[in-house]
C-alpha cells in the first residue's frame, strides 16, 4: 500500500465533524503536527466498531504535536510534545491552503 | 474488537464458597454481585441481561465466562517488569524490544495475540514518557494486568494531555525542565508501555532482583523505577 506521508512531513488533523467511533480526538482536530513514524496498516476502527470488515485498511501514523501549540498557556517548556496515533484519512498536508482546513482553533 | 475497552464492570467475586451448598450441581460461577452492592446501574442491568441471554442461547457457557475473568485477573504487572528487567540487562534485547515489540516478546514466550500491537517507549536522560488514552482506556493488559481505576478516570485522561507535568508532580514525579515530557495518547491500534530508566547503583543486581524495582506505575510513566533497598 502506498503511504501518503513519511516521517518529517508536516500534517494537520482534519477538522471535520464526525460522529460515532472516531479515533481522532477532538482536541487534535485542526492542529498541526509532524509525522514521527509510520506505524503500519490497520483495519479501519471506525468501521470495525460497527461490525463491518474495516476495509479498506488505512495507514496509521504516530503524529507529534508541540504542547505549547496545542494549549495556550501550557505550563511546561517548549520541548514538551504529545504523540497520538492518527489514521491517514484524518490527516491533510499542512502545506494545504487554509481553506482545506475548515477551522483552526483560535488561540 | 479492535481495542480493549476497560469498562468498570463490577465482577465482584468475593463471596465465600465454604459455607453454603451448591445443591450438588457442578458448575463454575458466573460473576455475582456483592450482597451489599447498591442498586444496579443501567449498564449493569444491560450486562447481566446480555450475559444471561448468551448463556441461554448456548453462545457461551458460564464456565467460559468465569474462565475468561480468571485469565484477565491472572495477568499482572509482574510480566511487564520481567520484560523491563530483561531490557536492562541485555542491550541487544532492548534494541529489538524498541524496534519490534511483538517479536521481542515472542523471544520470552509472550504471545501478544491478534488484538493489538504493542510499542515500548524508553525513558532517557532527555525524555520522560507517560501513557494515557483520552478516548477510552486502552491499556496493555497482557503485560500490566487490570488498569488502576485512576487510569480510566476522566480527570487523569484529560489532565494528562493538558498538564502532564502537573499530573506527574501529583504522583510525586518532578521532571526537570531540561527533560522533555512526551505524552503518548494511545488513540488507535497500539498499546504503549514505558521502559523506565534503570536506577543508578543497581549494577550488582540480577534480572530477578531488578524486576522487583519496576512498578506498574513506572511502566505507565507516572512513576520511576524504585531504588534498591540499602543492604
Amino acid at each position: 500500500m502506498k503511504m501518503r506521508f513519511k516521517p518529517g512531513d508536516k500534517v494537520r488533523v482534519d477538522d471535520r465533524v464526525a460522529h460515532g467511533h472516531c479515533r481522532a480526538p477532538w482536541y487534535l482536530r485542526g492542529q498541526a503536527g509532524v509525522i514521527g513514524e509510520v506505524l503500519g496498516v490497520f483495519k479501519d476502527s471506525e468501521r470495525l466498531a460497527y461490525h463491518r470488515p474495516g476495509l479498506p485498511a488505512l495507514p496509521l501514523y504516530k503524529v507529534r504535536f508541540k504542547q505549547t501549540a496545542l494549549w495556550p498557556g501550557y505550563k511546561g517548556p517548549a520541548r514538551d510534545q504529545l504523540e497520538a496515533d492518527i489514521s491517514e484519512n484524518w490527516l491533510v498536508p499542512d502545506a494545504a491552503p487554509a481553506s482545506a482546513v475548515k477551522k483552526v482553533r483560535a488561540s | 474488537m479492535s481495542h480493549d475497552h476497560n469498562h468498570d464492570h463490577n465482577h465482584g467475586h468475593e463471596h465465600s464458597h465454604g459455607d453454603h451448598s451448591h445443591g450438588g450441581h457442578d458448575h463454575a460461577h458466573p460473576p455475582q454481585r456483592d450482597h451489599d452492592a447498591g442498586p444496579m446501574s443501567a449498564y449493569e442491568v444491560l450486562e447481566e441481561a446480555l450475559r444471561l441471554l448468551l448463556i441461554e442461547k448456548n453462545v457461551l457457557t458460564d464456565a467460559e465466562i468465569a474462565g475468561q475473568i480468571d485469565l484477565i485477573e491472572s495477568r499482572s504487572p509482574a510480566l511487564g517488569a520481567k520484560v523491563v528487567a530483561r531490557a536492562w540487562v541485555d542491550p541487544a534485547f532492548k534494541v529489538r524490544l524498541l524496534a519490534d515489540c511483538r517479536a521481542a516478546l515472542a523471544e520470552m514466550e509472550i504471545d501478544i495475540g491478534q488484538l493489538a500491537e504493542f510499542k515500548v517507549v524508553e525513558n532517557t536522560a532527555e525524555t520522560h514518557n507517560v501513557i494515557v488514552c483520552t478516548l477510552c482506556s486502552c491499556y496493555p493488559k497482557l503485560l500490566l494486568g487490570i488498569p488502576p481505576a485512576w487510569y480510566k478516570n476522566l480527570a487523569y485522561r484529560s489532565r494528562t494531555v493538558i498538564d502532564p507535568r502537573g499530573v506527574l508532580a501529583e504522583f510525586g514525579v518532578k521532571i526537570p525542565t531540561s527533560q522533555e515530557v512526551r505524552v503518548h495518547d494511545s488513540t488507535a491500534d497500539l498499546r504503549y508501555i514505558v521502559l523506565p530508566a534503570r536506577p543508578k547503583g543497581t549494577d550488582q543486581l540480577d534480572e530477578a532482583a531488578l524486576a522487583t524495582l519496576v512498578s506498574r506505575d513506572a511502566m505507565i510513566g507516572t512513576a520511576v523505577a524504585r531504588l534498591p533497598d540499602k543492604p
